[in-house]
């Protein structure tokens, strides 16, 4: 019957439609089974890092001068909102914000989550394009051109732009996006470092972040001042782009649970309330972040600070790594604050801390399930200093708005007490969320306030210098403590800078060598480096370190220069006059020495001859409690006889009696031996009329107490006058808070 | 001829137990479809799903107990009320995911389209019974007529997927009447030619993003294609033997969308493999082969065109929505007979089913004397 065979004929094609359709599932199961398997898996497996928080920086007394503060911030999610205005308008309340701004914030937050979770690739792909118009040269963008019809919508093709770039190319636009999501918990922040990457993902998350943040990154391009009004204009700019328009789109890409964060650093107070209101208001909760912060302020300018990894050197940053699933775990990731600066850059390797992670399954929400492997974190170690920050603190005070610093030294290890410089500046402008404006400033700053001049300023030490001329005379047998000489106000011997003149315009008369150490004779110094000779004289400074880097442990150290004939013939091509060899000996000419260097010189009379290296770091406390202390160094022993050195502590001390050249200030009741040193800059003056300032550097050294040497110190004012009055009365009154603060806390 | 319980012995018990298989499968799909990862929990679709089986299968009893030619009396008024409930729908419809399909009846959302094929079938089978409205280039008018007029109001609502079904088996029934393949193909060359106006002129933008997003999955990796590829990836990853109940993890980890309907296939191969996937093709023929078989046995010309409309609306909706998930044809809304989750969707298929058993067991008891068989 025919019906029948059309009925056969009927049941055949369908036999053989699912025949195919059967052999189409075989090939996706049985063929290409193991890569869809691994597509499958690779869906679920996520990365998630857990950080840990980076080593403090504490005080000989515990007294912080860096650390990670925990930082509430108030964040967003739309797991269990029911009404965004509602609850936006409650924690713009309770933030203190007005109507007006909650009204604008509650549409920004509204769009921000849409435009985050509809993630139309045609929307975000025009988003992306106009961030990279903002945020790269036109070379890139000619580039994402070629790929405009279909760069952004999906993760393989995105790949291929990717992978199209060079290796320079591609490090470069991973930072640059890397840098736009900054300090967020990102998801797709993992992905991204290791060039796993869908950039309409990435757009989205750089939107949201940045609307949600008050954007640092777009705040130079728009002229509204008020983040709110940077925030609106931006919602303005997407809803021109029909980003809400989710009526013709799915949201597929599901970030139900990621939270979004919205207020950064709240006071405590306020997270309380909010963590109250959560009860009722599901949409808002408290977040926790970590920010560096520094209590000390501008008073501990060495203490440095951190920031980002800076793009050419992020190759040392991220040279090590593992794999862990498809992803590379590094101890950094580009999104890393590091040391940049100071103690923070010196000691990064402790200081910074080893991130865990966990390799985990997700769901397509990216909600945890499972834990399939964890690695924990490490914090960073703790650093204790050597430092006295109340005595830093103080030392900062005294030297007042001019320039100028002091360093004091434990004579017994070379461990700085104080190292104060000014101008200084505060690095709190430079922990994220960096203050702009505030760095911009210290940049421009002609004084340069980055620098620190007890290590990194060099000046004519002046009569100070007379310290060592006084050890090497004696030493060389040059002279004997009874050899006099006599002054009468005016050496012999000229040299193309002028003739010295004596510190007392008659002259001493016949002075012995405590005499002229205590009324600072040049006539006496004069002649008895013309005994030594330049040679020998350079020898015993450099002895004592000065021209000399010792290897200190923050960057900028400079080493000086202590001239010799060799070194004139060398820079200057000319010969060395005798004349010269005077100059050296008062502390002028061609001699630059650092505060740190001058301070140690008098570590090194006071505790008998051993130079030590000057160091910060005492000790690094792990948070398992290991306690590792860093011993003191010693650069070298000086062959150098007690009775020289007890002659010169001698001279010294009668320098702070009746009849010396710092009789004020009551610097002998505080028990200080020590050395004024006037030194004129005159003579630069006349070789650049540019400079102005005229008035001498002030400088006083010494240590205390005379009899039992504990401390060394030198105080250098730029400009600040004479020696034995302003830099001695600021001395004195260092002494003085140095004896206050070692009682209170009996015996420092 | 009765059996000793007063039940028709010529019941195919056969073609209902491959039914009641499927329906068991589709059971199982939806469980797991339904369990919740987060809180180590089953969502109620399952129970749902098991209420309205229950209910389906009242409905099919139902659906038993008149002879069939009753309903050739009434089909074209019930396709008349079909088209009325139709506009209603475009007027006073409830919208879901962008399309108003269902009418809001209190307790129940009512999806017209569903029960419109039912109605369909027993309208065109009345229409084609005759020798001249088939045999004729002429007569092709009417079932043409009979076919647009539902379809254009359902693309209007819009739903592609079931639009389309309506095409395949006009071709089928028009081809199993009798019709001369001369027609046919015409017939065909003219519908391929009206393609380019209805993709510019009929179709909405979002269907055509999904022929696009057919076209170049990639490029629509994070939204249209984003189903295809989730889709191929759970079927793939199941390989041979699968992942095992509710252990599929492109399932139970939400990365499948529109699972427990559309997609449902899916989860099927990804926890029960290939082997798993065979046994439900095997099933799916062997219930066209039933169906096909009640038909041949059939004389009467109402009866056999309602079976091979019913078997061709069930055999066009397993290929196509396998063809789906499978990627072999774009995207759009249509669920697997007897397996997706879904009310209307399982009512009108056991009413289909009814249909089928019901000229079955009644298929020696009647004849017509106007009818010219070939």
């Amino acid at each position: 019957m025919r019906f029948k065979k059309r009925l056969t004929i009927l049941a055949a094609l369908f036999g053989v439609l699912l025949a195919a359709e059967w052999i189409r599932v075989f090939h996706l199961s049985v063929v290409r089974g193991s890569d869809y398997a691994q597509r499958s898996e690779d869906r679920m497996r996520d990365l998630r890092f857990i950080n840990t928080w980076r080593g403090p920086v504490t005080d000989r007394n515990g007294e912080t001068l860096a650390h990670d503060r925990l930082s509430f911030d108030v964040s967003f999610s739309i797991a269990g909102l029911v009404s965004v205005d509602e609850e936006m308008a409650e924690v713009c309340r309770l933030l203190g914000i007005d109507e007006e701004t909650a009204a604008r914030f509650s549409r920004v937050t509204l769009k921000t989550v849409y435009g985050y979770w509809c993630c139309q690739p045609p929307i975000m792909r025009d988003a992306l394009e106009d961030l990279m118009k903002e945020q790269f040269d036109g070379r890139l963008l000619a580039r994402l051109d070629n790929y405009r019809d279909y760069s952004f919508s999906s993760g393989t093709s995105s790949y291929k732009f990717y992978e199209s770039l060079d290796e320079e190319k591609r490090k470069h636009f991973r930072w640059k996006l890397t840098s736009l999501l900054r300090n967020r918990e990102s998801p797709v922040l993992a992905e991204l470092e290791n060039g796993v990457l869908d950039l309409s993902l990435v757009a989205a998350e750089i939107r949201a972040a940045q609307i949600a943040r008050g954007i640092d990154n777009l705040a130079g391009l728009f002229p509204a001042t008020s983040p709110a009004d940077i925030a609106s204009l931006i919602a303005e700019k997407i809803v021109s782009k029909k980003v809400l328009d989710i009526s013709s789109g799915n949201l597929f890409v599901n970030r139900k649970y990621t939270p979004l964060g919205l207020f950064e650093s709240v006071p405590l107070s306020v997270a309380e309330d909010i963590e109250v209101a959560n009860a009722k208001y599901h949409g808002f909760f408290v977040t926790n972040s970590l920010r560096r912060e520094y209590p000390q302020g501008d008073s501990c300018p060495f203490v440095g600070y951190i920031s980002y990894i800076p793009e050419e050197e992020s190759d040392v940053y991220l040279e090590d790594f593992r794999t862990v699933g498809r992803f590379r775990v590094n101890d950094y990731r580009f999104s890393d604050v590091v040391g940049r600066f100071g103690l923070e850059k010196r000691y990064e390797g402790q200081l910074h801390g080893k991130r865990g992670w966990r390799w985990v399954e997700t769901d397509a929400s990216r909600r945890v399930h499972s834990v399939l492997e964890e690695q924990l974190p490490t914090p960073g170690k703790q650093i204790i200093l050597c430092v006295d920050a109340a005595l830093q603190k103080k030392a900062m005070e005294l030297l007042g708005d001019s320039p100028g610093s002091i360093v004091v030294l434990d004579v017994r290890t070379g461990g700085i007490l104080v190292l104060a410089s000014m101008p200084t500046y505060n690095p709190n402008a430079y922990a994220p969320p960096v203050d702009a404006d505030e760095v911009g400033r210290i940049a421009l700053d002609s004084d340069n306030p980055l620098v620190c001049r007890a290590v990194s300023g060099v000046f004519p030490p002046g009569s100070v210098m007379k310290i060592a001329v006084a050890i090497a005379a004696l030493e060389e047998g040059a002279i004997t403590t009874e050899t006099t000489f006599f002054c009468g106000g005016r050496t012999g011997r000229g040299t193309p800078a002028g003739h010295i003149h004596c510190t007392s315009q008659w002259g001493h008369g016949n002075v012995s060598l405590l005499t002229a150490i205590q009324k600072s004779c040049n006539e006496y110094f004069g002649q008895a480096a013309q005994r030594i000779g330049i040679t020998k004289l350079a020898e015993w400074a450099r002895a004592f370190g000065l021209g000399e880097a010792n290897g200190f442990d923050i960057q900028g150290e400079i080493e000086g220069i202590v001239g010799t004939p060799e070194w004139k013939r060398a820079t200057y091509g000319t010969r060395w006059y005798p004349g010269e060899t005077e100059h050296i000996s008062i502390g002028q000419g061609f001699i630059a020495v650092t505060p740190l260097q001058v301070a140690n010189l008098m570590a090194t009379v006071a505790n008998g001859g051993t130079l030590y290296r000057p160091r910060f770091a005492d000790a690094f406390l792990s948070h398992d409690g290991a306690f590792e202390e860093v011993p003191p160094t010693v650069v070298r022993r000086i062959e150098v006889s007690e009775a020289t050195l007890a002659t010169v502590r001698d001279g010294m001390r009668k320098v702070v009696l009746p009849g010396g050249t710092a009789t004020h200030y009551g610097l002998a009741g505080l028990r200080a031996a020590g050395k004024t040193g006037t030194a004129d800059v005159v003579s630069a003056e006349r070789q650049d009329p540019e400079i102005i300032e005229t008035k001498p550097h002030a400088w006083f050294a010494g240590f205390a107490p005379y009899d039992k040497p504990k401390i060394a110190f030198a105080v250098i004012l730029e400009h600040g006058g004479h020696g034995g009055i302003e830099a001695a009365r600021v001395a004195a009154e260092l002494l003085e808070t140095y004896y206050k603060l070692k009682e209170e806390d009996g015996g420092r | 001829m009765r059996s000793r319980f007063g039940i028709p012995a010529t019941i195919d018990w056969a073609l209902l137990l491959v039914a009641g298989a499927l329906t068991a499968i589709g059971i199982a799909a939806v469980t797991s479809a339904s369990f919740d990862p987060a809180t180590k929990s089953f969502g109620d679709f399952c129970v749902r799903q098991a209420f309205w089986i229950a209910g389906a299968a009242v409905v099919f009893v139902l659906v038993l107990i008149p002879n069939y030619r009753t309903y050739m009396k009434y089909s074209y008024l019930l396709f008349g009320a079909l088209l009325v409930a139709l506009v209603a729908v475009l007027l006073f419809g409830e919208t879901r995911n962008n399309a108003r399909r269902w009418i809001d009846l209190h307790y129940l959302l009512w999806q017209p389209s569903e029960f419109m094929k039912i109605a369909y079938v027993l309208a065109l089978s009345k229409y084609l019974m005759y020798r001249q409205n088939y045999k004729t280039l002429k007569g092709l008018v009417g079932p043409f007529a009979l076919t647009f007029v539902p379809v254009v109001l359902i693309l209007r609502q819009p739903d592609l997927g079931m639009a389309m079904i309506f095409l395949p088996v006009l071709f089928i029934m028009l081809y199993a009447a009798g019709a001369k393949l001369s027609h046919l193909a015409a017939a065909c060359g003219a519908g391929l030619a009206a393609l380019p106006p209805m993709y510019i002129f009929v179709l909405k933008e979002y269907q055509r993003s999904r022929l696009l997003a057919f076209a170049f999955p990639d490029r629509y990796a994070q939204t249209h294609g984003y189903h295809l590829i989730q889709s191929k990836i759970a079927i793939g990853s199941g390989g041979l033997t699968g992942k095992g109940w509710i252990a599929g993890t492109q399932n139970v980890y939400d990365f499948l969308p529109a699972k427990h309907n559309d997609f449902v296939f899916s989860i099927l191969a990804e926890e029960f493999g290939l082997l798993g996937v065979t046994v439900l093709f095997v099933l799916f023929f062997l219930f066209i082969v039933f169906c096909l078989r009640a038909a041949a046995h059939t004389k009467e010309p109402f009866g056999r065109l309602v079976v091979v409309g019913a078997t061709s609306l069930f055999a066009v909706q397993v290929v196509v929505n396998i063809a789906v998930t499978t990627g072999l044809l774009p995207t759009k809304g249509l669920t697997l007979p007897f397996i997706s989750y879904g009310g209307s969707s399982l009512v009108s298929s056991f009413i289909l089913l009814g249909l089928i058993t019901n000229v079955g067991m009644r298929r020696t008891i009647t004849f017509t004397e106007e009818d010219d068989f070939d």
